[in-house]
């Protein structure tokens, strides 16, 4: 169909997906693959007791040449982290993300390398290695796996020049089947790092171009629907005195009134959808308040007393660089969400019920969404941010906030989030003030 | 913008593939307008393609009449013949074409792009997704305007629009009959204010046709009923020659110290233009003034016996036409 072209010619995801060959490398980051609270609990179960099991083998049973039971009682205790709950809560936030990161990457590349290295390799660590590669790209995205596997190996050799603790590699042993080997195991699970991604985007990038797709077929119906509202009028215009002329007219307000709402509402999808080829850190000055005043004054609300829960507090404005068309997107959102969340609290919409707040926070700039809506569940709040992810299954397509979240990035910034089910949300958006400004 | 030296209705042609969407545009749109509404690509390409030959014989022959002019033929003779013998023919062309882009046949860039030498407006509707290609293509000229189609107010924005572009000169009138017209004619009539006070005039004497000619300065204008109207417009420094016209003319010696101080107009020119059946008379002028100079004018009515008449009249064009149906094949 030739619709299909157009929104591919016109710049859908899809299409930017298929050809732009910066693709994978620049789509963003997932530091832990499908971060669940189950899944990071079985990863702590299994390096905290999986430790003490193996010191035994490799000093007990069959032995190695090297083993330290406190290097293995310090794997054991990284992973008890991941099981502490206050942690596994927050697998959405930045700082739990990179903790989480970090262990794994010494729990794996470096430890794995130092042992290889401090065994000379062998029977046990040589396959070892091979596993432990295997394993960290299912466990972090391929770009962090790679540098993780380089950075780990050339620490854990440097720190073997230091330490030195049981001689260093055997000179004149011929490493080749070592190296051939791990070659093999690292491509091998390069490879399908990169295309479990590409299949992950693939995904990604066609529903995105369904919604795309559905959001244009609705263009022209909604058109002509307007356009029948105002033949209606026209109709009232030219016979003036007709007795039922004034419900005609408003009937006709009303089609316009649906209209209206429902093409802001494909913008907004529309906008969302585009998630995958928004543009990077560029864009215009925008001053926080004026976009935050400007985006709750247009959003489309349903009844006058919905708007009137809205309050903006500007404590400081500040300035900073985005495209004001996106950022303006994102408060659409956030309001949007804060809104369905009232209403699924059965909230009388009191007047504050939803606030948005403009400050400054030390060097950054911060615009705060807040609601007295129902909240998000806490097991819930990891995924929010994921396209697709949705907490209210079966109504909304989830992209909202993975848009938030690319726009934020973009922007320089970040968002977060905190929840009480029942008692509201309250999501922060931390933005770096524009540079000339703050030299002033 | 300088007052449009020739002026004629122009046809609007829809392209669309929602019949529903064509059907109500032809609903909505000004009933003074003739609307072509066209579901396939290639049946619009074809209407307008036809119409590039059409237009290229229309043209040569308004040329026609200005290259008899040069050799000494009158001039309003010949557009009054020129108007009579066309019938209505010429209110069939269209003027702008509102395409939309994405439609499932072909593109509406694509049905522009095959309409090169089609000299006509043209607007692209474009959903949200098409934005940055229309951009591009307002940018390389292949458009004069783009429209989303999820305006709010997508009939009004569409209606001015056209009327915008319908107000649009036609170069190649445009170039036909400034070769009528002194240097000086031309100035004054390419001036602002006096340009804007003409084309008020047009709006209220209700022309949807005129030609502006030098010899004699005037404007020959044609209403939606067929019948025609002379603005003769005179400069005061050509009053004396007026006033000397009329007495060799028989009239009277008030009449022409009249004429000579501006208090009154005879459309004396227009008498020799038309024959014995064209009775002129003094009329009191008013006066049109711009940064250019000053020029006195009158309106006077050409017979009917002279007129194109209801029967090719733009009105007629409409009842005949204006069924605004939608063109399947």
């Amino acid at each position: 169909m030739a619709w299909l072209d157009t929104l591919v010619k016109g710049g859908d995801p899809s299409r930017s997906l298929r050809f732009a060959p910066g693709r994978l490398t620049l789509a963003p980051l997932e530091a832990i693959l499908h971060p669940s609270v189950r899944r990071m609990r079985l990863l702590g179960l299994a390096l905290a007791f999986g430790n003490p099991l193996l010191y035994w083998i490799w000093s007990e049973w069959i032995t190695q040449p090297y083993e330290s039971p406190w290097l293995r009682g310090l794997m054991s205790a990284l992973g008890l982290v991941f099981l502490i709950k206050p942690l596994t809560d927050r697998l959405s936030s930045e700082s739990v993300r990179a903790l989480v990161t970090l262990i794994v990457w010494v729990e794996l590349p470096l430890f794995y390398s130092w042992m290889y290295l401090c065994n000379d390799g062998g029977p046990v660590w040589l396959p070892g290695v091979c596993v432990m590669v295997l394993v960290y790209y299912h466990l972090t995205d391929w770009r962090i796996a790679t540098a993780g596997v380089v950075a780990g190996f050339v620490a854990a050799l440097a720190l073997l020049q230091v330490l030195n603790p049981n001689g260093a590699l055997s000179p004149g042993r011929d490493y080749s089947l070592d190296a051939v080997l791990m070659a093999f195991s690292w491509g091998a699970a390069m490879l399908l790092g990169i295309s479990s991604a590409n299949q992950r985007n693939g995904y990604l990038a066609h529903t995105l171009t369904t919604i795309g797709i559905m959001a244009h077929e609705l263009r022209t119906p909604l058109s002509t629907i307007a356009l029948i509202g105002d033949a209606i009028h026209l109709e009232v215009e030219r016979d003036p005195a007709h007795p039922r002329n004034e419900k005609l007219e408003q009937f006709a307000q009303r089609l316009h009134t649906l209209v209206r709402n429902a093409n802001y509402q494909i913008d907004t999808q529309l906008a969302n959808a585009k998630l995958l080829q928004l543009p990077g850190h560029t864009g215009e000055r925008i001053s926080a308040a004026g976009l935050v005043r400007h985006a709750a004054a247009s959003y489309p609300y349903v009844s006058t007393r919905q708007r009137n829960c809205v309050t903006v507090l500007v404590h400081e404005d500040f300035t900073f660089h985005s495209s004001p068309s996106q950022f303006s997107q994102v408060l659409t959102n956030l309001i949007k969400n804060a809104l369905y969340s009232l209403m699924a609290a059965d909230s009388l919409y009191h007047p504050g019920a939803l606030r948005i707040e403009v400050d400054r926070v030390r060097s950054h700039g911060r615009i705060v969404v807040a609601d007295d809506g129902m909240g998000i569940e806490q097991a819930l709040l990891p995924h929010i941010f994921k396209p697709f992810f949705s907490s209210s299954q079966g109504t909304r397509h989830g992209l909202g906030l993975a848009f938030c979240l690319q726009v934020a990035l973009n922007a320089g910034g970040s968002i977060h989030v905190k929840s009480k089910h029942a008692v509201g949300t309250l999501f922060t958006i931390l933005l770096p003030i524009a540079k000339t400004e703050r030299e002033h | 913008m300088s007052f449009l030296l020739y002026r004629r209705p122009g046809g609007v042609a829809f392209l669309d593939d929602d019949r529903d969407y064509l059907e109500m545009l032809g609903e909505v749109m000004p009933p003074d307008w003739y609307v072509s509404l066209h579901l396939r690509p290639v049946a619009c390409i074809e209407q307008l393609q036809r119409d590039i030959q059409s237009r290229d014989s229309d043209a040569w022959t308004q040329q026609k009449i200005v290259n008899r002019w040069h050799e000494g033929t009158l001039l309003i003779p010949q557009i009054l013949q020129y108007w009579r013998d066309d019938g209505t023919a010429r209110f069939a062309f269209t003027q702008v074409g509102v395409v939309d882009y994405a439609m499932p046949a072909m593109d509406g860039l694509r049905v522009l792009g095959e309409l090169t030498r089609w000299p006509g407006s043209r607007i692209l509707l474009t959903g949200r997704a098409d934005e940055q290609l229309a951009v591009s293509a307002f940018n390389r000229g292949m458009i004069d305007q783009f429209i989303p189609k999820q305006s709010p107010d997508i009939r009004m924005r569409l209606t001015r629009a056209i009327k915008h572009l319908q107000h649009q000169p036609d170069e190649r009138h445009q170039h036909i009959w400034r070769a009528t017209l002194t240097h000086d004619q031309h100035a004054l009539l390419a001036d602002p204010l006096i340009s804007a006070e003409l084309a008020r005039l047009a709006r209220v004497q209700g022309w949807v046709e005129h030609v502006a000619i030098g010899m004699p300065f005037g404007v020959l204008a044609l209403d939606a009923q067929g019948a025609v109207e002379w603005l003769q417009l005179e400069r005061s420094e050509s009053l004396p020659e007026l006033a000397d016209l009329a007495l060799s003319l028989g009239w009277d010696a008030q009449t022409a110290r009249d004429i000579r101080g501006g208090k009154k107009l005879i459309d004396l020119t227009l008498q020799i233009a038309l024959g014995a059946d064209h009775l002129p008379q003094p009329r009191q002028p008013f006066t049109l003034s711009g940064e250019h100079g000053t020029l006195l004018a009158a309106v006077y009515t050409v017979g009917a016996a002279l007129s194109p008449g209801k029967s090719r009249s733009h009105q007629r064009f409409l009842a005949d036409h204006g069924g605004r149906r939608l063109l399947e094949v």
